[in-house]
């Protein structure tokens, strides 16, 4: 069992998303940045689609009434347990009666907190996460707040890892080039590819986009170079996925992410791939990203390369 | 570098072209839309959206979003590589034909106008009617539900009378309740749960049109017909 010793109004429990109900208007929610969290699962020998906290609001603090083996991947935030301080993306064991707090980041948007078994919540369309548009899913369809208890399942491995953290050399590339460079995401074209100039599509690749303030886990609004569209066709509500790069009349591209509206009327330029949709869920408003063109193929095995990152993970771990 | 050919196939009907996309590493978007609504070519995509569930015709297939004269289809492209993917959909269209849907009818009760209904003012200035008239026009037709999508359980409805076509808000307001009753361009719809919204309201309904424990969760399917009924006189 845990205690909830903070409020957020967007601390919320996830797990990989939703699948299977896009038809009935059910957004895919979930993790915003898949990979830190299915590596927290990874780093504790959970299965791969566990229940997790997404931490948006900070500090977060929880009390164990057990002791636990808990994981922290996702933005570079410094957490405590009485006065010892621990690095980002640390395995940390947790004694009963002890508190965890979670720092606001200094690099990042969210901090994933994996608990070993993984967190016990009722599954509602296949699904651990929370809607929150539809307030279903997760904690009773909520946001985490103060005095909400939770509890982990069962698990028979004995929670005896000494603290311990891991820093995959590729994650800290994606990290360390986040405040100057940025970052830069993959894509391929979508449906209304050919009704752009060329010219437009190179400033498109050429640009350093910012990320906007009004973003979240609905979607980025993105500031840079204006894209023109050379056709004036009005296009009818057609379903549409996260990494979904749409341009609406003002010309500035908007990112659908996770708890995107299923469906969409404006056009669509490019989708961010599979494999970099998670580089897009630590973005704070400020941060850059560049787009860069791919195909199918690449964009097929870097998603088994990605998937793979799992296994290796909690090979290294067990 | 090798791009996905948007364009992958012309279909034997008349006037009809068809495009198929990429949606993302394991999506395709197939779009029939020439122009606005049309009732057979949807009616044609339901049948394929039909076919689309025996898993015999499409390996690999994950879920569909049947859309407004379009078709989004989620599959795991290690199953199925993209291009037969592609040439599977492209295919199945052709052969296929409009099925009306026989779907269930739903009578809506609501309040026209007032403090849930701001915009019934706006939408009689612009459309040059009374409000009455308005509210005439909109209780008189039945509704269809094309899709559903946008946010849980919203209906994509058709039918609005053109007379009540208005573009919709320059800004969106924030949030609207549940129930809302909405209308913009051709379009209708009721809302299953609070939400941002570009569309003008002009009443409110008592409207459970989601449900997470049911099973399907939307209370409305496509092909389902609905009429609205004003439930009181407007002040």
């Amino acid at each position: 069992m845990m205690e909830i010793l903070s409020n957020g109004p967007l601390n919320i429990i996830v797990d990989r998303g939703r699948i299977g109900f896009l038809a009935s208007g059910v957004s895919r929610s979930g993790a915003i940045d898949s990979l830190s969290y299915e590596l927290g699962n990874a780093m504790l020998g959970n299965s791969r689609e566990a229940a997790s906290i997404e931490i948006n609001n900070f500090p977060f603090k929880v009390r164990m009434s057990e002791a636990c083996c808990v994981a922290i991947t996702g933005a570079l935030s410094t957490s405590r347990i009485g006065q010892k301080q621990h690095a980002p993306w640390s395995r940390l064991k947790v004694n009963a009666g002890e508190t965890l707090v979670i720092e606001a980041p200094q690099e990042g948007r969210c901090v994933y907190l994996a608990i070993e078994g993984g967190i016990e919540v009722q599954r509602v369309l296949n699904s651990c996460a929370t809607d929150l548009k539809a307030a279903f899913g997760g904690h009773e369809g909520k946001a985490l707040a103060k005095g909400d208890s939770l509890r982990s399942s069962p698990r028979n491995s004995a929670a005896s890892a000494a603290p311990s953290s891991l820093f995959d050399p590729a994650l800290q590339t994606y990290w360390r080039a986040l405040s100057e460079a940025g970052t830069t995401v993959r894509v391929l074209p979508s449906a209304e590819w050919q009704e752009f100039s060329d010219e437009s599509k190179e400033r498109f690749f050429n640009t350093h986009y910012t990320v906007g303030r009004s973003s979240n886990r609905q979607g980025y609004r993105l500031s840079g170079a204006v894209l023109k569209r050379t056709v004036n066709r009005e296009l009818l509500s057609h379903g549409i996925v996260p990494g979904t790069v749409q341009i609406p009349t003002s010309g500035e591209p908007i990112i659908q992410l996770v708890d995107a509206n299923t469906c969409g009327g404006y056009p669509k330029l490019v989708n961010v791939i599979e494999a970099d949709l998670w580089k897009l869920g630590q973005l704070m408003p400020g941060r850059t990203l560049r787009f860069e063109l791919t195909d199918i193929d690449a964009a097929l095995s870097a998603g088994a390369q990605r998937h793979s990152l799992f296994e290796t993970t909690a090979t290294q771990w067990r | 570098m090798i791009l996905f050919e948007p364009t992958l196939a012309t279909s034997k009907a008349v006037d009809t072209s068809v495009r198929i996309s990429l949606a993302g590493t394991d999506g395709l978007l197939l779009d029939v839309s020439c122009g606005p609504y049309d009732k057979a070519l949807q009616q044609r995509l339901w049948a394929l959206n039909n076919t689309l569930r025996d898993p015999q015709s499409f390996p690999g297939l994950i879920e569909t979003v049947p859309g407004v004269n379009n078709l989004l289809v989620i599959y795991d492209p290690r199953k199925i590589p993209p291009d037969a993917a592609a040439q599977v959909l492209s295919d199945l269209w052709v052969s296929s034909s409009p099925t009306p849907i026989k779907g269930k009818h739903f009578v809506i009760d609501m309040i026209y106008g007032g403090e849930h209904g701001m915009d019934l003012d706006y939408v009689a200035e612009q459309t040059g009617l009374t409000p009455r008239d308005v509210i005439a026009l909109h209780s008189s037709v039945t509704y269809t539900v094309a899709a559903l999508g946008s946010m849980p359980g919203f209906p994509y409805l058709v039918g609005l009378p053109p007379a009540l076509e208005v573009p919709r808000r320059q800004i969106p307001r924030t949030l609207i309740p549940k129930g809302s009753v909405v209308i913009a361009g051709e379009q209708a719809s009721v809302f299953p749960c609070p939400g941002p919204c570009g569309w003008h309201v002009i009443g409110h309904a008592d409207f459970d049109g989601f449900d997470s424990q049911a099973m399907p969760p939307a209370l409305l399917s496509p092909g389902d017909t609905l009429v609205f009924r004003s439930k009181a006189q407007l002040k």
